[in-house]
């Protein structure tokens, strides 16, 4: 605050006018007499005055939490709303699921749900277009060789669900609900289907994957733990340090609507940059012991690690050499979470990063906030605020400030 | 459920099993409603008499076992005149209430192990242990109120100040009387006495007196003190004898127990003639036993906890409010006997539920009103009340900061405690001090250590980090920036920000351990520490809660010592200017 008080002007005089010699350390400012017998003795003349020989760097924390408030969005426990759409899909499946199983002859299986996906990893951001997802597990208590095929179970579920919208679609991973409001979409339900593990044998649980009309080879039990993910993600943070790797999550997920197409797989997947968020967070801090974090900083270090991890590889499309980023699920099933990828996707993901990278750093060194924050804004969208000219330009600190203490 | 049908259970399968030899019923008014059975059993080769009662509080209670007579296998430790056997020290004990034959032959086989190290002498020794409770059991004593320092290990001359026929003072010397009562002495003095102080030599394994045989004469008892003391002190006491006595002497003996610590007993000689009674030729015609009941600041604090090295330390205390009332009071439990406490404030009604003190103290200054309540209930501890502001006391020079060896600041207000960190650094050598507040509807309270070791103090948790963060703000707190949280229950006049008691008593409990350890060399930091509570209430009332709330218990913990900022003007500056900060790196993380 008491920084800006002091130009560039005033450092520059009194460099000249005086025996100092000025040396930058950790944003302080440190003066050396340089004495006539080459000793350096530590003075600090300024010691009774708040007042800075350079101006002082923006600190842009204040935009970056109201950025995370903004773009938040809550876990079921904490949002009714997405709870109660949830719900509608759990009374559903629980009504119909029996009588279509009946209809083929089957009697239908125990089954429970389990909340998934980044609500449940409290990574959760508000959609740009309003189509928000809600993932839910949908455990069959079955092994799966008694569903060799796992698409007759999203069979099951779709037909179960048929008609309950316009659009019922059985995808790769899961089925997919979606509810529409003036044929635009306003939210969809993903319900993965899995095979229980208390069912297998080794006590793993199975994703069934695969299309209707996929080749018997594409149709596949896969081993998956989302649980497992969640735990071992939160086990590298204490819990302060999770706060903010929940932070970079969201200001990289948010990167991603506003940088890349929504179709296909253009954009990374919010799962890609959780991992990559895990992998690379050096969690950051402007005072740790006071929990002031330096989300800037954070969020940097994972921009870098991921486009540290950028390296050739031989690519199929093209044929040709091509600089990809892999970037692997430290669960069950360890699979590489940008895979689906085209190349030219890829290439595009490393240009955006460092547009990010350049972006962040322009914001690092610049000395107005406001600049700061508009440098940020361009590359995380317009729900990042500028502040107004005046905030920043406070000219003396508070003197008067009230307190909590009480004895 | 009928008590003593459930007894004539348990003794017919007493009787069954055969634990006594000869079973019979007993019927004594005596033991009142108690079912009693005797019988026979063998010790070291002997047939005895041993009677086995069950009282109706039994099985939650031990059963009781006597032998008869009591001295049927002589004077030996743990039978007592009516022969009732001392196995087992009930205290802590958990006994298997659905199980009352076992719990009967469990005690029985202590019971008669008890009889048999008598006997063959192995547990001789004991009889030194409860030396005093033998003591207590010889015919018509008397008694002595002591706060002697058995510590010291060389006969000396005490002070006997009589109360009454009965019962005496006895202490190593008279201000020890008005340290004990925290009175000075009246200013024409107290009729005393002298008498002597005989610690025996470690070691020493006597017997007492039986408490059926007539009493030791003055012969016997010089006998018995002169065959236990160290050569020095025979001598010593040769030379404490030297004077006339008086009609009346008295001497104390200290006798080091095997267990740990001292036992204390006193001999009473009345009628002297001729020399003192323990010189040859000297006689007493009436020797009395003693009883002393212990009444020393090393037994009393210990027995209470304390630590008694702390007794030799000054402690200063400024704000007697909630929080500082009760660390007043739990630093004297602690050991603390030289304290002053500095409030400018009354003790009014509206404090009552927060306070350590209450009604009887209304409208007393709470300097005082901690002063007296602590000097009325702990003896040994003098208080200083200061009835005025810590700054008028500084400038007025009622209080000296560099005579203190620890100064706890609780005012729950910063500017002025800002003031007192920044002059206590100044100091060359600075007393250690804490600073401990607590915080609104129970979000917590912290306590905060300085002069402890290099770095680190008030000052920085008010500094800011950097620049682009706000001065001024309490970096340690719960609470989030710029709220205000004084509520006027009637009007400004009465601005109060709301906490409960138990928020103040866990700060207090928090900052007075951190006090001691520091005192006692157990913390080698100046740690912030902080309690955190439960933020409902503060939260329903609308206000926010700081960034550091959300640190867990563990990180709270681990980043204990981390408030230290190196922009900060007071300890920043003076530990660059020491030795330019390499004394921080020092500092355990």
């Amino acid at each position: 605050m008491y920084g800006h008080c002091v130009s560039h002007a005033l450092g520059e005089e009194l460099y000249r006018n005086t025996p100092f010699s000025v040396s930058s350390h950790k944003g302080d400012q440190k003066i050396t007499f340089r004495s006539q017998r080459g000793r350096s003795l530590p003075l600090n003349i300024f010691s009774r005055y708040p007042v800075r020989l350079e101006a002082t760097l923006a600190n842009v924390q204040a935009q970056f939490d109201a950025f995370h408030e903004t773009i938040k969005l809550k876990s079921f426990g904490e949002n009714q709303e997405l709870r109660e759409k949830r719900d509608i899909i759990r009374k559903k499946l629980e009504k119909q699921l029996p009588g279509v199983f009946e209809a083929h002859g089957e009697t239908c299986p125990a089954f429970h749900f389990r909340d998934q996906g980044s609500y449940e990893m409290h990574t959760g951001t508000k959609p740009l277009d309003d189509d928000f997802d809600i993932d839910q597990g949908l455990y069959f208590e079955v092994s799966t060789d008694d569903y060799l095929d796992p698409i007759i179970l999203k069979q099951r579920v779709h037909e179960a669900l048929d008609g309950h919208t316009k659009d019922v679609r059985i995808r790769r991973p899961c089925v997919t609900v979606t509810y529409q409001r003036d044929g635009e979409s306003l939210y969809h339900v993903d319900i993965a289907v899995y095979s229980d593990g208390s069912k297998n044998t080794d006590g793993k649980s199975r994703l069934a994957k695969g299309r209707l009309n996929s080749l018997m080879e594409n149709r596949v039990w896969e081993v998956s733990d989302p649980e497992r993910l969640t735990e071992t993600i939160f086990a590298r943070f204490t819990e302060t340090d999770r706060r903010q790797f929940r932070h970079v999550v969201r200001y990289l997920k948010r990167w991603r609507d506003e940088n890349f197409p929504s179709n296909g797989n253009a954009a990374p997947l919010g799962i890609g940059l959780t991992v990559a968020t895990y992998d690379h967070l050096t969690p950051a801090y402007i005072d740790r012991f006071a929990g002031k974090t330096d989300d800037l900083k954070a969020l940097r270090s994972v921009v870098d690690g991921m486009l540290g991890q950028f390296s050739l590889t031989w690519g199929s499309d093209a044929e040709q050499w091509v600089r990809r980023l892999t970037v692997k699920l430290p669960a069950d099933p360890w699979s590489d979470l940008f895979v689906q990828m085209t190349d030219t996707q890829m290439e595009r993901f490393e240009s955006k990063l460092k547009q990010l990278q350049e972006a962040l750093d322009a914001a690092e060194v610049a000395v107005d906030p406001v600049e700061a924050s508009e440098t940020l804004r361009k590359v995380l969208g317009s729900d990042f605020p500028v502040p107004a000219k005046q905030e920043t330009a406070k000219y003396h600190a508070p003197a008067i400030v009230s307190s909590s203490n009480s004895a | 459920m009928n008590e003593r049908n459930d007894h004539e259970d348990v003794l017919r399968e007493i009787e069954v099993l055969g634990i006594l030899q000869a079973p019979r019923r007993i019927t004594d008014p005596k033991f009142g409603a108690a079912a009693v059975l005797e019988g026979n059993a063998v010790v070291e080769g002997r047939e005895l008499a041993v009677r086995l009662v069950l009282d109706s509080t039994f099985p939650n209670q031990l059963p009781r076992f006597y032998l008869v007579p009591w001295d049927a296998l002589g004077f030996i430790p743990h039978v007592d005149p009516y022969g009732q056997i001392c196995f087992l020290d009930p205290e802590g004990l958990v006994l298997d209430r659905r199980h009352p034959v076992s719990i009967i032959q469990d005690a029985f086989c202590r019971a008669m192990q008890t009889l048999s190290d008598g006997v063959s002498g192995r547990n001789r020794a004991e009889f030194v242990d409860e030396w005093e409770v033998y003591w207590a059991r010889l015919a018509s004593p008397s008694y002595a109120v002591s706060i002697i320092d058995p510590s010291v290990d060389e006969v000396q001359q005490i002070v006997v100040i009589r109360q009454n026929d009965k019962v005496v003072w006895v202490a190593n010397h008279e201000n020890d009387l008005s340290a004990y009562f925290n009175e000075p002495l009246p200013a024409k003095g107290i009729p005393k006495q002298y008498g002597l102080y005989i610690p025996l030599r470690p070691g020493a394994s006597p017997i007492p007196p039986r408490p059926d045989g007539p009493f030791w004469t003055a012969i016997e008892t010089r006998d018995f003190l002169l065959e236990h003391l160290s050569e020095t002190n025979r001598s010593q006491l040769y030379r404490l004898t030297k004077r006339t006595p008086r009609k009346q002497e008295l001497v104390i003996v200290g006798i080091p127990r095997p267990s740990g610590g001292t036992a204390l007993f006193g001999i009473g000689f009345d009628d002297v003639s001729g020399p003192h009674p323990l010189r040859k030729r000297g006689a007493a015609k009436h020797l009395t036993p003693i009883v002393v009941e212990r009444r020393d600041r090393g037994y009393l604090v210990v027995r209470g906890g304390g630590d008694t090295t702390l007794g030799t330390k000054r402690v200063l205390l400024v704000g007697c409010g909630a929080v500082g009332g009760h660390i007043a009071i739990e630093v004297a439990r602690a050991g603390i006997q030289d304290l002053t406490v500095v409030d400018s404030d009354q003790l009014l009604p509206e404090n009552s539920f927060r306070h350590a003190l209450g009604r009887i103290w209304w409208s007393k200054s709470k300097a005082q009103a901690i002063k007296e309540s602590i000097e009325v209930e702990l003896p040994f501890v003098r208080v200083t009340a200061i009835f005025n502001t810590i700054e008028a006391a500084l400038a007025g020079g009622s209080v000296d900061l560099t005579s203190f060896d620890l100064v706890v600041l609780a005012l729950g207000n910063p500017t002025v405690e800002l003031a007192i960190n920044e002059r206590l650094h100044a100091m060359s050598q600075q007393p250690i001090a804490l600073y401990t507040w607590l915080e609104p509807l129970g979000i917590g309270g912290h306590a905060l250590l300085t002069g402890n070791a290099a770095g680190g103090c008030l000052e920085c948790l008010y500094t800011a980090a950097d620049e682009s963060q706000k001065p001024l703000l309490n970096r340690a707190a719960f609470a989030g920036p710029d709220q205000s949280f004084g509520r006027a229950l009637s009007g400004c006049g009465s601005l109060h920000t709301p906490y409960g008691s138990m928020d103040a008593v866990q700060t207090a409990n928090m900052a007075t351990r951190l006090a001691i350890r520091a005192l006692v060399g157990d913390e080698p930091g100046n740690p912030l520490l902080s309690w955190k509570g439960e933020s409902r209430a503060f939260e329903g009332a609308g206000y926010r809660l700081s960034s550091r709330y959300n640190a867990s218990t563990e990180e709270l913990w681990r980043d204990r010592y981390d408030y230290r900022n190196e922009r900060c003007q007071v300890c920043g500056e003076r530990d660059r200017h020491e030795d330019g900060w390499t004394r921080k790196t020092s500092v355990p993380s």
